[in-house]
Order: structure tokens, then sequence, then C-alpha cells
């Protein structure tokens, strides 16, 4: 009886021990995936100098820093002209430019770059062609991104990673009030913040709010053959320091209705030459 | 050990779990936007306090509050109001929700138009719909673009569900769904947070709200298009009496302005003072007459000058009056009268005033309203002149040029397949890809002229005032040099961020949002879309040229315009900046007053038309004239000699006329008569013949005033000259052979002319007498003969009388025979033969000089008789030739009456003659020698300002003196000697003693 007793308090004893197991188990899993960083920084640090250093001094144009978007081909150079007045060509590829001075006060850095060959109503995702910002239009597939949510700015010999939390096409009012300065104050951040996110396809699970900084990426498109509707918005705001680069959450919005209506209108596929 | 081991395990698992449950928690925020900007300008102060602090208490609590917002649906043609942000809290009851439109208003700031729909039907729950149409009102062009920009008000009313937060009234920006037009929500019940952002930094088009034009408002009284109907009964004494009275008597006239001779009738005889106007003709002429003014519309560039205009249908009826023939004698006076009166009825010949403008706002009329000025935004295109991108819109487009574009369309209609991509990129970016040369397309041929001006001038100007303004004309708006001083205008120098010119300021970060005037490097153009160097176009590339001074523009059609504001608007002449002076300013402001000035002056027009056009009649401002002439012919001498007077009336002039002739005037030749309220209605001269002179003594005439004393002046009277020769005999001859000869045996005292009737008794003592009377009978009929007719010697005129102006030529006459003596009232005096007879000798009772008719008074006004010549009246009195020989005859004629045949002695003897048959024979051989011409022996003594005759005969020659008493020659200068002895003038008249 007393065996019996003893065998019973051992079985539910190893029951017990093999269910913390599977606890400590799962948990272990929840902590990996968690820990499990979306993004893995590649630092340009050493190549926006080497860059840096290459450059010709009768340039008419500097660069100021580095730029790379998860799961696309931009990983290019940023320019700016040294005197106002001068054309970013659209001849020449492998780089973005800036209106802005990149300075550490900044926190609204706004980076164009040329989209020549990627201006259909259904934007391709890749071609030895896209030698500029062209796959930038990958941001109008759902698939892609939820798994690409990070771009890495390299300034100052310094590399930051910036949360995707809108992909947008601006046009009406809204349009007229996306700022140009690199430095706003709170209250301009809160209201470009709402621009931005309101005009979104996607809501992110990202929370912004006036304190971060903002990087936006345009670049133009031609796929809602609306003259006010020709460029293209990907916004991230700075990693916080208390943030992993994690994924996070992403949904469709009723915006994205409008990609869908343009693709509808669209007949035959292009066939690449 | 174990117990540790297990503690960990717990401890961490526990962590675990805490750290999983933060990790995995999701980010919830409020999402609420209250940065929406209320409309200061459509809020009353009050209102705009309560509202201000509605928003504030909701800022503090926008977890739980809401929003709306607004979006264009997938469909292209409607957008969606739909709650958003909405807070957890709210999210229980977003159902329970329902608003609807009650209004939506559409105001184009181009036009200043206003549209308002009232929708009541479109309830829904927490999301609505609204057809795109019902939103976005702008006007298309007939290419189907959408032109002008405006703003739509969106109320918005809940249904069921009213915010306690936000009161009644406060209104908000909305978003712009197409970026042209502004939508607001004006709240009502039913509180409304949409995101927007701050207003005023809006590159749009505005318009300005209108100043200074208040103080003219247009008359409003609806015009009367009813004539006077003349088939109706009118109240005695009205004016529509007299003028129905008139105008159903009336000749219809065409040409009123054309004289009419009206001449007097020869057997209408003046047959008392009471209905003096024997001869009366009524005339009436129907006009319809066209006033029109102008109202002029200064918009810069362009004077715009339209015409209203009324038809004013105007009867004018006049009725000319005269009196009879005047049968007159030689040396005495008589009148002669024409009297004009018009009557005037105007009524509008529709109800409302005509204009050729077409302009919607332009209505009944009326000048088109003054609703400010508008500014203008400058917009590029590649072909089209409306519906254009803003300048600077292009700043952040990392994409091809509009070149590209081009040629994709060109190859692909606009679906930029790889290939046709590859291809234009090979023709735009590749410098190998071969140039078509040529000029045709060069910068200066691209663009207009005018435009190049106005870019130069802008570029020359940037810095500082520039002395020139903008112009819109046709959708373009081109330089213009400021030459007039009022043409000035600056342009606020503004950091506008378009590639290629600096933002200078952190606090300018928006300045895309740049207001009003736009300057940038190359003003108003797409700065550089393309450099320096080559740009396709139209399928071929072309070698682009750099203008001096200014960025390359490089395209074939670059179509660069101020759009927004149509080309019959004001436009804002400028903002002004700090720099300017204040004499710069007051030039801007009149600038921006023309809009002012011209509502004043079209509106002061207008009401002057509508005055007109209500007016029954309008006072002509023409000059009136009026003459009065009489002719007449001297004894011995067959020239023609005329005597004449003349007057002019103007209407609403004075009471008080300075005129010889005129005797009345009324109606618009009077200043005022407030009395008559249809003053303006008629017209009215009476005018005689001018005055005549006559000395007091000698009864010398002149018609003109002799400016010395002696005359008195006869007013509006024609005296006849003593040697008048003999005019109109016949009917003189007529005149009173039907006056005395008729069975009647009255006359009136008109033509008696002392007044009075004859009597029965003198009547047939005439006929006793005058049995030669049938020898000069003329009877009516052979007056009446057509064949006679008389010398009209009277002649009245006017012309510009009245409204239309009327001419008249009044012809009459007087008559003069001075073959028969005059039958008076006496019946001794009657038909005194007489031909060749120009002496009369008559005898007088001294008692009674000048006797009543019958015989028993002297004559006077009561008792008619023997009229004093002029010798003996008042006028005569006090001879003024020389102040120191008085005469005062009346005083005299009384002292004669009273002294009776006493004046006979020699106490008042003037002259005492003794008459021998010697001295007789000696006088009738005087007499004889000089042919019989007994005033040639004297001389006429001139001294002292009075003629006396000297006659030698009586004082020396013939010694008819001799031992006789002669007056001194200063006593020949008395009109009454005192007496022979004393040679002294009488002016005591004292009685005379009873002496021989």
């Amino acid at each position: 009886m007393k065996k019996r007793k003893q065998k019973k308090n051992k079985c539910k004893n190893r029951f017990i021990i093999v269910g913390i197991i599977v606890v400590i188990a799962i948990l272990s899993l929840i902590l990996y995936i968690n820990k499990k960083e979306c993004y893995k920084v590649s630092s340009r640090v050493n190549k926006l100098k080497e860059t840096i250093k290459k450059e010709d001094s009768d340039l008419i144009y500097k660069t100021v820093g580095w730029l790379r978007i998860q799961g696309t081909n931009i990983d290019y150079q940023i320019i700016h002209n040294k005197e106002d007045g001068h054309e970013y060509p659209a001849e020449k590829e492998y780089y973005l430019w800036t209106n802005n001075d990149f300075t550490k006060s900044s926190n609204n850095y706004i980076i164009n770059g040329h989209n020549i060959f990627n201006l259909s109503a259904v934007p391709k995702r890749e071609s030895k062609l896209f030698t500029r910002t062209e796959e930038l239009m990958k941001f109008i597939y759902y698939d892609f991104v939820k798994k690409n949510k990070y771009m890495q700015l390299t300034i100052d010999n310094k590399d930051y990673l910036y949360k995707v939390f809108s992909v947008a096409f601006i046009s009406g009012s809204d349009s007229t009030f996306i700022p140009i300065s690199d430095s706003l104050d709170s209250k301009e951040m809160k209201h470009y913040i709402n621009i931005l996110k309101r005009n979104s396809i996607y809501d992110y699970d990202v929370d912004v709010n006036e304190k971060d900084k903002i990087i936006t990426v345009t670049t133009c498109t031609r796929m809602f053959l609306d003259p006010d509707m020709e460029v293209m918005y990907v916004s991230g705001r700075l990693l916080r320091s208390d943030e992993k680069n994690k994924n996070y959450g992403v949904e469709k919005n009723r915006n994205y209705n409008m990609i869908e209506k343009a693709w509808e209108d669209v007949e035959d596929e292009d066939e690449e030459v | 050990m174990k117990m540790r081991k297990f503690n960990k395990t717990i401890c961490f698992l526990c962590l675990s779990i805490a750290l999983t449950m933060i990790i995995g928690m999701k980010v919830v925020s409020a999402k609420v936007v209250y940065d929406s900007r209320i409309l200061s300008t459509q809020l009353g102060a009050e209102q705009l306090k309560k509202c201000n602090d509605a928003i504030k208490k909701l800022q503090g609590k926008e977890a739980t509050r809401y929003g709306l917002s607004m979006r264009l649906n997938n469909d292209g043609n409607s957008y969606t109001i739909s709650i958003t942000n909405i807070s957890s809290e709210l999210e229980a009851v977003k159902n329970n929700i329902k608003f609807k439109v009650v209004k939506i208003t559409y105001e184009d700031s181009t036009t200043g138009n206003t549209d308002t729909e009232s929708v009541s039907s479109m309830v829904s729950n927490n999301e609505l719909t609204i057809n795109k149409n019902l939103i976005v009102k702008r006007p298309k062009t007939s290419q189907g673009n959408i032109v002008g920009f405006g703003t739509t008000t969106v109320t918005l009313e809940s249904v069921g569900f009213i915010d306690p937060e936000l009161k009644e009234g406060c209104q908000y920006e909305g978003v712009e769904p197409d970026g042209k037009t502004k939508v607001h929500f004006a709240v009502t019940k039913f509180q409304v947070s949409l995101a927007s952002s701050d207003a005023g930094h809006s590159s749009k088009p505005s318009r300005e709200k209108p100043k200074g034009a208040d103080d003219v408002k247009l008359n409003e009284t609806p015009l009367d298009d009813k004539q006077i109907d003349c088939t109706k009964t009118f109240p005695a004494n009205s004016f529509e009496k007299k003028f129905c009275d008139a105008y159903n008597k009336a000749t219809p006239v065409s040409h009123p302005s054309s004289a009419q001779n009206l001449y007097c009738s020869t057997t209408k005889l003046n047959s008392g003072s009471d209905n003096y106007y024997q001869n009366v003709n009524n005339y009436s002429h129907t006009s319809t007459e066209t006033r029109t003014t102008t109202y002029t519309y200064h918009y810069g560039c362009s004077t715009v000058q339209k015409t209203a205009s009324c038809k004013v249908k105007c009867i004018e009826v006049v009725t000319v009056e005269y009196g009879p023939p005047v049968a007159a004698r030689a040396g005495l006076c008589f009148e002669y009268k024409v009297k004009v009166t018009s009557r005037v009825n105007c009524a509008a010949d529709s109800n409302e005033i005509t204009s050729n403008d077409t302009d919607a706002t332009a209505t009944m009329g009326r000048p088109r309203p003054y609703t400010g000025y508008c500014t203008p935004t400058p917009a590029c295109d590649e072909d089209s002149e409306v519906d254009v991108e803003a300048v600077g819109d292009y700043f952040t487009q990392g994409g091809p040029n509009d070149e590209y574009d081009d040629c994709i369309n060109d190859c692909d209609g606009g679906k930029y397949t790889t290939k046709c991509s590859k291809k234009c990129y090979k023709a735009i970016y590749d410098p190998t890809y071969p140039i078509t040369t040529g000029t045709e397309i060069s910068y200066q041929h691209v663009l207009d002229a005018q435009e190049e001006k106005a870019e130069q001038m802008a570029y020359s100007n940037r810095n500082g005032r520039s002395y020139g303004y903008y112009c819109n004309n046709h959708t373009q708006i081109f330089w213009i040099n400021g030459n007039d001083t009022y043409h000035y205008t600056n342009h606020k120098i503004t950091n506008f961020t378009v590639k290629g010119s600096k933002r200078t300021s952190q606090s300018e970060s928006h300045s895309r949002e740049d207001p009003r005037w736009y300057w940038t490097a190359n003003w108003g153009y797409k700065p550089s879309k393309c450099k320096n160097g080559n740009s396709y176009c139209r399928n071929k590339r072309y070698k682009c040229y750099k203008h001096t001074g200014i960025p390359c523009v490089c395209s074939c059609s670059h179509y660069c315009q101020w759009v927004g504001c149509t080309d019959e608007v004001y436009i804002n002449p400028s903002y002004l900046d700090s720099n300017e002076t204040a004499l710069d300013r007051s030039k801007i402001r009149y600038i921006a007053g023309l809009g002012a000035s011209d509502w004043r002056n079209n509106a002061t027009n207008y009401n002057n038309l509508k005055n007109w056009c209500l007016s029954k009649s309008i006072c002509s401002t023409k000059v009136s004239e009026y003459t009065m002439k009489v002719d007449y012919k001297l004894q011995g001498d067959d020239s023609l000699l005329s005597t004449t007077g003349n007057a002019t009336l103007t209407g609403k002039r004075a009471n008080s006329v300075a005129s010889t002739i005129l005797i009345d005037h009324g109606g618009c030749y009077k200043y005022s008569n407030n009395n008559d309220a249809d003053k303006d209605r008629w017209y009215m001269a009476e005018w005689h013949l001018p005055d005549t002179w006559i000395d007091s003594k000698y009864g010398t005439i002149v018609y003109k005033d002799p400016k010395t004393s002696g005359y008195k002046k006869m007013n509006g009277k024609f005296c006849v000259p003593l040697t008048v020769e003999p005019v109109n005999s016949k009917w003189w001859n007529y005149y009173y052979s039907s006056k005395y000869a008729n069975t009647n045996k009255t006359v009136n005292a008109v033509d008696n002319p002392r007044g009075g009737t004859i009597s029965s008794v003198y009547y047939d003592e005439f006929k006793r007498k005058c049995t030669h009377i049938e020898n000069w009978k003329v009877t009516k009929h052979a007056i009446e003969d057509s064949r006679y007719t008389p010398t009209y010697n009277i002649t009245g005129t006017t012309k510009n009388f009245g409204l239309f102006n009327w001419a008249f030529n009044i012809k009459c006459f007087y008559a003069i025979n001075n073959k028969y003596s005059i039958p008076t009232s006496d019946p001794q005096d009657m038909c005194v033969p007489g031909p060749d007879d120009n002496i009369r000798i008559r005898t007088i009772d001294l008692n009674q000089v000048f006797p009543a008719t019958d015989g028993t008074y002297s004559s006077d006004a009561s008792h008619p008789g023997r009229e004093p010549g002029f010798n003996w009246t008042q006028f005569a009195v006090n001879e003024k030739k020389d102040p120191n020989y008085k005469s005062n005859p009346p005083k005299y004629l009384k002292y004669v009456q009273e002294n009776g045949y006493k004046v006979y002695n020699k106490q008042t003897m003037d002259y005492e003659i003794e008459l021998t048959k010697e001295k007789i024979a000696a006088l009738k051989k005087k007499v004889s020698e000089n042919q019989f011409n007994y005033s040639s022996y004297g001389s006429i003594d001139t001294s002292g300002n009075i003629s006396t005759y000297k006659s030698p005969i009586l004082r020396t020659d013939l010694g008819l003196q001799s031992g006789r008493q002669v007056p001194t020659e200063r006593a020949l200068k008395c009109n009454n000697m005192k007496n022979v002895t004393s040679s002294e003038c009488e002016t005591d008249f004292n009685p005379i003693a009873a002496t021989n």
C-alpha cells in the first residue's frame, strides 16, 4: 500500500516535472522567437567613408549618407547638391538624394530616388533594369511588407534602423502639407505623422509620436495615372533605444483598395524584353 | 538543492510569462486629431470664443472623442465620410451614431458665386457616402477639364445624438478631396473633427472680401410702365385732368422742334380781360427715349465696359395761347401776350433695365457686384490651359521628366511597358541619342512674348519693388510696365521652396504654402525640369537654350500661367512687405480699391439711370428761348422798323427771371415748387411785348431804355408812334364797324380807350352823326375771305420749349387807320370828319377838364370818361431835366378845376398881346411870306436841358406886345408860368382872387 502510494507520488512528480519542462520549452520557444532579429544589420559605415573619400571635390554633389532598404536592392549612397539649382540626373544609377543637410538636429529625413523602369500600373518586383529605386515599389505587395519592415540609414559613422510604419500615396490637401524641412517642431511632426498614417495602405503595429525621428523615402510612380498620385512615400521611424529590430504586425487597410483598383484596369501583363 | 532548483524554475517561469505578456502587449493609442482650424472669418466673435473654449475642452479629452474623415472612394465618383480615430469608449456606441448632411454650399473662389444645396435624405449610420458631384462643383471646360477653385462647406447634423461638449455653430476646415476644392464641415449639432491643418498657407487662389463698397446701394424700386389712361375721369384741377383735356384736343406733331407758324384769328376779337387768350392750339408729341449708362470695370490688364439702358415713353402735350389782333391808335399803347404750357407724362417702356452684360451677376441691368479681388496662383502644365500642376509640386518627385512621360505616352499610351520604358530612356537620357537640331522649339519660340516679358520683369525686379503690374488676360498673367502712377504692385519675395530656391528660415518649414504672389528663381515656370542641354519633345530631341539670367526651360509646350482667376475679376494687387513706404501702401490700396470705386461709380450710374426711368418726366435742362417783336413803319419812310424783346428760361432755374418780356413761368422752369407734386411734369412760360418809354412831357416814344429821366416805362406795351404808317386799315375798319355798327349797341370796355361801354343813347347819336360810316364799313365776311391777308406785324416765338424742344412762331397784328378818327363814347366827338386833319381843337370845361361819361364827375377808374394825356398825369410830376422848373400836373389840374374860368384873368395871364387891324395885316403877311409855317420864325432854346421855343413875332417883331407884357425868357421854360408880370413858375397854385 505504501509502495503503491510512493509509486503514485513518484508518478505525480514526474508529471509535474514534464509539465514544467513543457512550459519552459514553450516559453523558451517564445523567447527565442521574440529574441530573433527581423533585420540583420550590415554596417555601411566603412563603405560610406570610402565613397566620400573617393569623391572628387569638383563634383557638384557630395555624398552625405547611405541607405539600405530591407528586401530590395536599394543599397545606395545618398547625395546632396552643393549648390541649388542642379538636377539629380535620372540617367545616373545607384544613388539617392536629399534636399536636407542631414544635421544631428534633424528629425525628418526625406530621401528621394528615381524610378525610371518600374512605372507601370503593376510594378515588377525585380529586374536587371532596376538600378535606381524601382524596387521600392515592392512595398505595394502585402506579402513583401509582412517580411520587410526595416530601413538602415548610415550617417555620421553610425548605422540607424528605422521601422516602416507607412506606405502611402498622398494626394489632395495632405500632399500640400508634407514638410520638406528636416527639422520639425512637435506640432508639425505630429501632423506629418498623421498624414503619413492616414494615407498609408497598411496599418503597421508601430507606435509613432512627435518625439520620434522620421525617415521618408520617395520615388515616382505612374500606376494611378493621376498627376496627384505620382509619388510613393515609404516612411519609418527610428528604432527606439528600448526596442529590438523584431517583426511586428501589419495589415492592409481600406486604402489598399486603390492599389487593387489600379490593377483591375490592367489588361495584359508586361513582358520584359 | 532541488527546492532551490524548483524555485529558480518557478521564478524563471514567472519572469518569462511576465516578459511574454509585456512583449506581446499591443500598444493602443488614441488617434484623434483636433487640429482643425476654426474658420474665424465665418464666426462672430462671441461664437468664436465659444468654439475655442469647446475645442480646448476637447483637446484634453482626446481619448473620449472621435473624429471624421473623408476620402475619395475607389469608384472615383463618391466620397465617404466616416467616423474615424474613434476611442474605445465610443467604439461601443459607434453604430448608434447617425448623422446626415443637411446642406452643401459651394463657393467658387474664381467667380464668387455661391451654390447652396439642401440635402435631407442622406441619413446613414456612422458612415456616409456623398456623390463627388456634390462636393466638387467646380466648372468644367468644353474639354471636360475641371477648372477654378472653390470651397465646399458640408453641414452635418446628428440624428438622435447631440454632442454635449460642442455647441452649435462651429465650423472646421476639412480636407481637399481633389486638391483644389476645400471642404469645410460646418457643425450644427454634431461635432466634427477632421484632419486638416493650419489653413492660411494655401497656395490656392483666394477671393478677398470686398471692402469699401458698402456706401452705395442700388435703387431697387420697380419700374412702372403704365401711361395715363385718358379714357378715365380724373379729379378737377388734377394733373391728369389737365393733361388729358389737352391731349384729347391735341394735334399730333412728329417734329416738335421744327417751328410751327400759328396765326391769330382775324375774327376772334378782344372780348374782355377775363378772356384775353382768344386763340388756343394744342399739340402732342410721343417719343420713346432711350438713355444708356456705362459700367466700367478696371480689371487691371483690361478695362471692361458694359452698358445698360432704359426706354422711356413720354407724351408731351403743349397748349399755345395768344391774344387777338389789336386795333391801335397812334400815340397810344397796347399789349400783346402769348402763353405756352406743356404737360408731360413718361413711363418706362418695360419693367426692367436692359444690359448687354451677359455675366450672371449682372441681372436686370444692374452692374456686376463687387465681391472682392482674386488672388491667382501660378501653375505650369505641358499643353493644357487648365487643371495644371502647381509650381513646386515636383520637388520630391523621383521620376522621369515630362519628356519621358511624353515619350511613353506616344509609345504605349502611358502603360509604361518595359519595352517603351527602355526606348524612352534611351531617347531622353542616352547622350548618344541623335539630336534634332533646329530652333523651332527653342526657348524663345516656346514662350509667349508676354510671358517671357513677365518672367524677365519679375526676375529683374526680384530684389525690390516692381513698378508695373501683372494682368490676367485669358487665363494668363502678363506684365505691364508701370507707366501709370497707379499701376503699381509689389511682389512679396518669399522663400518659395521649389528646387532652385532657398529656404532661409526654420520657421518657414511649410514653405510650399507660400502666400499669394510667387517668386522663384524662374518665376512661374517649371524650374529645372530639364537641364541646359537636350530635351525630348514629341518624339524628337531638341536642343534647349538657356535664357540669360534665367534657368533654362526645356519643353516644347510648357504652359505656365497664373490660374484661379478669370480675366474679368479684380486681381489682388500684391501683398505688402515691410520695406514698403507709406506712399507705396497708399497706391496699392488705391489699386485694391478699384473694385470698390468701380462699384460706387457703376452703382451711381445705375441709380441715375433708374431714377430717370422711374421719373414721370425729367425736367429739360435746355435753355428755352422767347421773343416778342412788333414791326412798324413811319410815314414817309418805307423801311420796316421793329422792336424786339428776348428772354430765356432754363429748367429748374430760379423763380425770379430777369427779362423784359416774361410775365410768368412755372413747372420745370421754376427752381422749386414743393407744393406742386408734379412740378417736374409741366412747363409754362407767358410773355408779352417789349417795353416802351414815353417822354412824359412831349410824348416822345422810344423802344430802348433812354437811361434818362423824364420817360415813363410802359411795361410790356407797344406805344404807337404818332407818325406811324397806317397798317391793316381794312381790318381796323372791320374791327370798329363790327364794334359800333352792330345791333347789340354794347361795346366792351377794352375797345374803349377809357373803358366802359357805350350806352344806347350814344350809339343812337353815333348812328345819327356817323352816316358816313358805311363808307368804311368792313364786314366779317370780307375779313374771313381767304384772299384777305393781314400784315402780321406782331411775332412771338419760342424754341427749345418743354421736354421735346418745341418751337412756335405765333403771328398776329395790330391795325392803324389814320383816315378816320376813332369813334369814342362821346357823341360830340363821333365821326368827326378828318381826312388829312392832323389838328383838332377841343374845347373843354375848365370846371370838368376830363369829365366822366355822364358828365357828372371827373373821370377816374370808377367813372370812366375822357382820358387825360400824359402831360396831365402824375407821370409828369417834377420835370427832372431841370430841377429849377418843377411841374405838378395833377395839382395844376385841381387848381384849374377849382378856379374854373377864373383862370382867365390878368393874375394868371401868360401873354398880353394887342391885335390891331394893322398888326393883324402884318401878321398875315408874315405868315404868308413864310408859307404858313408858323414855327419857322423863332428859335429853340435848349439851354438847361429844356427846349423852349421863343417866338420873335410874339415878343418883338410885329409889336404885338407893344405896351403889353411878355414873359421873361426864364419863365418860358416853366411848365406853368405864375403870370406874365412875375415871370415865375407856378408852384403854389393858390386860389385865385376874384378879380378881373
